[in-house]
């Protein structure tokens, strides 16, 4: 619990830190800080796979991307002082719809604070069943992704290939009549036959 | 677990045909990978050969009796399997249109066509979903090909801009239509199998609420996208425009078809419990896109963006068979679209050919056209009229059951603005035909001098001719034999699910 605890804090705290840092290097940091406190949590919640995951895509691909993409843009530290209450009217009120939108769905057990529809003669059961043989994550998403899903996935396996086939072709400019260096090709090369005498 | 297995592998020759196309395109990329020295034309032939033995086995397949695999998410029935061995027959067109093309613009070949077959592959999984997510995923996989096809000219500027555009609309509206689908499993108790859906709505009796409501105009929105209906029809000719001609010729008619075949499976399964509702807004967006794609087809200036209005109202006359909602009316709409692939390929084949030799695709330079080529000039004529529908061409024959099934049906205000707007869209359609035959041509464009081809080669071995001639025999005389297509394609699609109650 004091684990739990130490994560959420820590979110939130790096969480708004991301939006207050002045340098947008510490903002991303900072982001990062957040995605590993969330995984900490996927963690705690016992998604150790998806947490693992979480780490991978976000922190490991798509924070470093952001990092170097700030780190290129060269953004001016100075210019970024703005006032900052400036959007907060509607930046707060889209904030409260999305809040009013979790209460909505989030059954009101789960939130402390609210009037329980938990009465007192409330049957608990246990799932025996489900204790005899216990799958870890891994292989339950494995079993499903290969028998019951298994369209699906050829599916979106298909559009991973043209993404990567695509942004190969779209990035890549090679025209036939530079000159280009061939690594191979120069280390291969016989030192006798580069220099010859002249006569 | 065994048993599943079993029954997985059960199932396998449901989706046989998409697997032989997978199949060949992974050994396109293998053979472009390990052989240095690439000859082209085996990787034509493995492509070609593969589609054909994919429409083979569709057209073996084509009467099987309605079959739902992977547990619900694909569905096989002579519908699909129409649909499907069209966007096959579609691929198979365009590639002989698109070699010669790729030549000159010094493209790279192995990846337009792994990305030809990839599309149409998404294209085929889409005309059998039978499950938000497959449709959703299928769907990104047809887009996502196009999008990348319509950037294929990455030197050139246009390509780049109706690249952008089209994936930021496409983008859009896929996003729609995933907020709609959101939605529905919502509202049907958390399921995502569309016939179940249906089931749950009516369960729960939230069929009439609003929040279904919601769902079908969200879906609808990105359907019309997909299809390029009227209010959201802005992107096509920017697109038409911009991307590469062969590419255009494909994406026009499988986009079309694929998303033809969802629409009517969306609507008809998934909306059953309120067939007037959707009946009156599909009217509404017909006659929107026949009026408003026909009258500003008038003043276009570019054969490309010309041909796009001209599509645009094209859906706008074949959805009137998807409004009917009989099987009369299924019939005659899928009659049509197969006789639109002959007549809208045979119109881009003549473009192709026209600007691969000129370098131009003004309306402007067609002029005079009839005395330098004539067979050049004469499949165009006979295709644009198709289009038109004259008489004793084929579009005719399209356009008369169409217009037909609508009337007995008893949507006499569609049928009427849909007869008066095809009177106005042969007259576009007559004004490129007269400039092509009368016109005395004083261009200053040493290309478009330079051009003169008298002797008419019937039996060249171009393959964009061979194409060509082939549409154009296809738009003039399939329309005779309309009566046995009719009977066929009727057997046949009263097998499908949406006749089998």
């Amino acid at each position: 619990m004091i684990l739990f605890y130490v994560f959420v804090v820590l979110a939130l705290v790096s969480g708004a830190m991301v939006i207050r840092a002045k340098n947008p290097v510490h903002s991303v940091l900072f982001l990062i800080l957040v995605f590993c406190n969330t995984s900490g949590l996927l963690v705690l919640l016992g998604l150790d796979f998806f947490a693992m995951i979480f780490l991978v895509v976000y922190v490991g691909a798509i924070a470093v991307l952001f990092l170097f993409v700030v780190m290129m843009l060269h953004i001016r530290i100075e210019e970024i002082h703005e006032n900052v209450l400036r959007y907060l009217p509607v930046g707060g009120i889209i904030g409260l719809i999305f809040l009013l939108e979790i209460f909505l769905m989030v059954d009101n057990d789960y939130i402390p604070i609210l009037p329980t529809k938990l009465s007192a003669t409330y049957l608990t059961y246990t799932v025996y069943a489900g204790k005899i043989h216990s799958w870890t994550n891994l292989e339950t998403l494995g079993n499903l992704l290969y028998t019951t899903y298994f369209f699906l996935f050829l599916v979106s396996s298909l559009i991973l290939l043209v993404a990567l086939i695509g942004a190969i072709v779209l990035t890549m400019h090679k025209t036939t009549k530079v000159k280009r260096q061939d690594v191979f090709i120069q280390n291969a090369i016989d030192f006798q036959n580069t220099i010859k005498k002249v006569r | 677990m065994k048993l599943e297995l079993d029954m997985f592998f059960l199932y396998g020759s449901t989706i046989l045909p998409e697997c032989i196309l997978i199949f060949s395109l992974l050994i396109i990329l293998i053979i472009d990978l390990t052989f240095p020295k690439k000859d082209t034309i085996w990787l034509y032939f493995i492509s070609l050969t593969s589609l054909l033995i994919s429409i083979i086995i569709l057209l073996f397949q084509y009467k099987t009796d309605p079959i739902i695999s992977f547990l619900g998410s694909f569905q096989t029935d002579s519908f699909n399997r129409i649909f499907q061995s069209f966007i096959v027959f579609c691929s198979i067109l365009c590639i002989p249109l698109s070699i010669e093309y790729i030549k000159c613009a010094k493209m790279a070949i192995p990846e337009f066509l792994i990305f030809i077959l990839t599309a149409t592959v998404g294209g085929m999984f889409l005309c059998g979903a039978n499950d938000l997510v497959t449709i959703f995923v299928s769907l990104e996989c047809l887009s996502l090909c196009s999008y990348l096809l319509c950037g294929y000219t990455k030197r050139d500027i246009r390509s780049n801009e109706a690249a952008i555009k089209y994936l930021l609309i496409g983008g859009t509206s896929s996003s729609i239509l995933a907020y709609g689908f959101s939605w529905l499993y919502g509202l049907s108790g958390g399921e995502t199998n569309i016939q179940k859906i249906t089931n749950g709505l009516l369960n729960a009796e939230t069929y009439n609420s609003s929040g279904t409501f919601i769902a079908f105009i969200c879906i609808l929105v990105g359907l019309a996208f997909k299809l390029s209906l009227v209010p959201f029809h802005q992107w096509t000719p920017d697109i038409y425009e911009g991307s590469p001609t062969p590419v255009v010729a494909f994406l026009s008619v499988t986009s079309k078809i694929a998303g033809l075949a969802l629409a009517t499976r969306i609507l008809n399964i998934l909306f059953s419990f309120s067939p007037n509702e959707w009946k009156i807004f599909l009217e509404i967006l017909a006659i929107l896109s026949m009026i408003l794609g026909n009258l500003v087809a008038i003043t276009q200036t570019s054969m490309k963006r010309m041909l796009a209005y001209s599509s645009i109202s094209q859906i706008g006359y074949i959805l009137i068979g998807l409004i009917t909602g009989d099987l009369k009316g299924y019939t005659s709409m899928t009659i049509y679209v197969f006789f639109y692939i002959f007549m809208n390929l045979g119109t881009f084949a003549c473009i192709i050919l026209y600007s691969l030799r000129t370098g131009t695709d003004n309306i402007r330079d067609y002029a005079g056209l009839y005395i330098k080529d004539p067979l050049l000039s004469f499949s165009l004529t006979l295709c644009l009229l198709s289009l038109g529908g004259l008489p004793p061409l084929t579009g005719f024959f399209g356009k008369l059951y169409l217009f037909w099934c609508g009337w007995q049906s008893g949507f006499y205000l569609l049928v009427f603005i849909a007869l008066i707007t095809s009177v106005i869209s042969l007259y576009y359609y007559l004004k490129i035909i007269k400039l092509i035959l009368t016109k005395k041509n004083n261009e200053i464009n040493p290309y478009i001098q330079a051009y003169i081809i008298t002797s008419p080669t019937f039996f060249s071995k171009n393959p964009i001719e061979f194409v060509m001639i082939f549409c154009v025999l296809g738009s003039t005389f399939l329309g005779i034999i309309i009566n046995p297509i009719f009977s066929f394609f009727q057997d046949s699609l009263s097998l499908s699910v949406f006749f089998i109650k």
